[in-house]
């Protein structure tokens, strides 16, 4: 993963990401649009062949942008450890279907 | 946000896996899914040494045939070859395993099944060993060596962990039918599927994409917060990771052919 800020503006940041698509960028703008203080955010891969997307956030000002995107990504991380923690609980008393 | 992540119903039959995951986003859904598709590391042969091949089939149709069979994966002892630090361009016995297939059909026609290659790492060897890779007639002989490596689904589709890898959203009335209880009230619900195709158990798939993206949104978070954000960005990354002279197209390249339509 490679991060090169595009653009920076009051409350404003626009970030290309090289190596990463939409698995990532659609799972942070999804994070960043429930949090409170973003305004907008969004994300778009200029070309389907390109590995690189870019990242839009833009919050109300009470918190800058890369504040909003380091939480984000805290958020996505506390997420997959509670599926992390439900699937191995779930994986435990698996229920084997074989003929 | 707020609701409680839960995952129920898991059921295993033969490398299918099922689970219903709920509380959480179609965004998170699909990161697990697509992770699973094209990030979570397996092995497949990746270079082929052809000593001989007196077969009907051209020699890069065989590596081709080759590549796409499924391998056993033991990513406990492998890494990926851009992770390692030999450096050699035919790996070392951390990045590559070795299979070896050496056949003739003397006397009567024979066919040469997957399960002749004779693997140097005994973890290493194929999934099914009744995959039919070409006839000999009599007298016709096969030897080569093949190099397995790690690698991932994004690069090439034999390296995809998963057969089948897909959710579906579904509503209240069909989870009831499940005999899921809703008391905990849950938002949306999706039922997966994982078929693994032999290379890795699938829930060992599903653990794997946990650890690629909470990988990813760690490395993300640290550079946020150290202020590494003036990289070099090129235009192909994937294709030059790969670097083995076949799928090569310089960032260069592109921009010079750019400038002449100009």
């Amino acid at each position: 993963m490679r991060l090169r800020i595009l653009s920076r503006e009051d409350n404003s940041l626009e970030i290309a990401f090289g190596g990463e698509g939409h698995t990532l960028l659609n799972l942070l703008q999804n994070l960043l649009l429930k949090q409170k203080g973003v305004k907008m955010a969004g994300y778009s891969k200029p070309h389907p062949l390109m590995d690189r997307s870019i990242l839009f956030v833009n919050t109300d000002g009470d918190k800058p942008p890369e504040v909003a995107l380091i939480e984000a990504a805290e958020e996505g991380k506390r997420l997959l450890k509670e599926f992390l923690e439900e699937f191995e609980k779930a994986a435990r008393q698996v229920r084997r279907q074989d003929a | 946000m707020g609701e409680k992540l839960r995952v129920e119903a898991l059921t295993l039959k033969g490398d299918t896996l099922r689970f219903i995951l709920m509380g959480c986003d179609t965004a998170f859904a699909n990161a697990l899914r697509r992770t699973m598709i094209s990030e979570v590391p397996c092995m497949a042969i990746e270079d082929v040494f052809i000593f001989a091949n007196t077969s009907v089939m051209h020699d890069e149709i065989l590596a081709h045939r080759l590549g796409l069979i499924p391998l056993k994966t033991d990513l406990e002892r492998y890494v990926l070859p851009e992770r390692c630090d030999c450096g050699s361009e035919l790996g070392c016995s951390r990045c590559r395993a070795v299979l070896t297939l050496d056949v003739s059909a003397e006397g009567e026609a024979r066919t040469v099944y997957s399960g002749d290659l004779i693997p140097e790492d005994p973890v290493i060897r194929p999934v099914n060993s009744e995959i039919p890779l070409v006839k000999l007639a009599p007298g016709q002989a096969l030897k080569l060596e093949a190099y397995a490596r790690l690698g991932l689904g994004k690069v090439h589709a034999k390296w995809q962990p998963v057969s089948c890898c897909i959710y579906q959203q579904v509503d209240e009335r069909q989870l009831e039918a499940l005999g899921i209880d809703r008391t905990e009230g849950v938002g949306k619900a999706f039922i997966f599927t994982v078929e693994s195709t032999g290379c890795l158990p699938p829930e060992r798939i599903v653990s794997e994409a946990v650890k690629v993206l909470m990988g990813k949104l760690e490395e993300f978070s640290e550079k946020m917060r150290r202020g590494e954000l003036m990289e070099e960005i090129k235009e192909f990354e994937v294709v030059e990771e790969v670097g083995r002279g076949l799928y090569r197209v310089s960032a260069e390249e592109y921009e010079e052919e750019e400038e002449e339509e100009e």
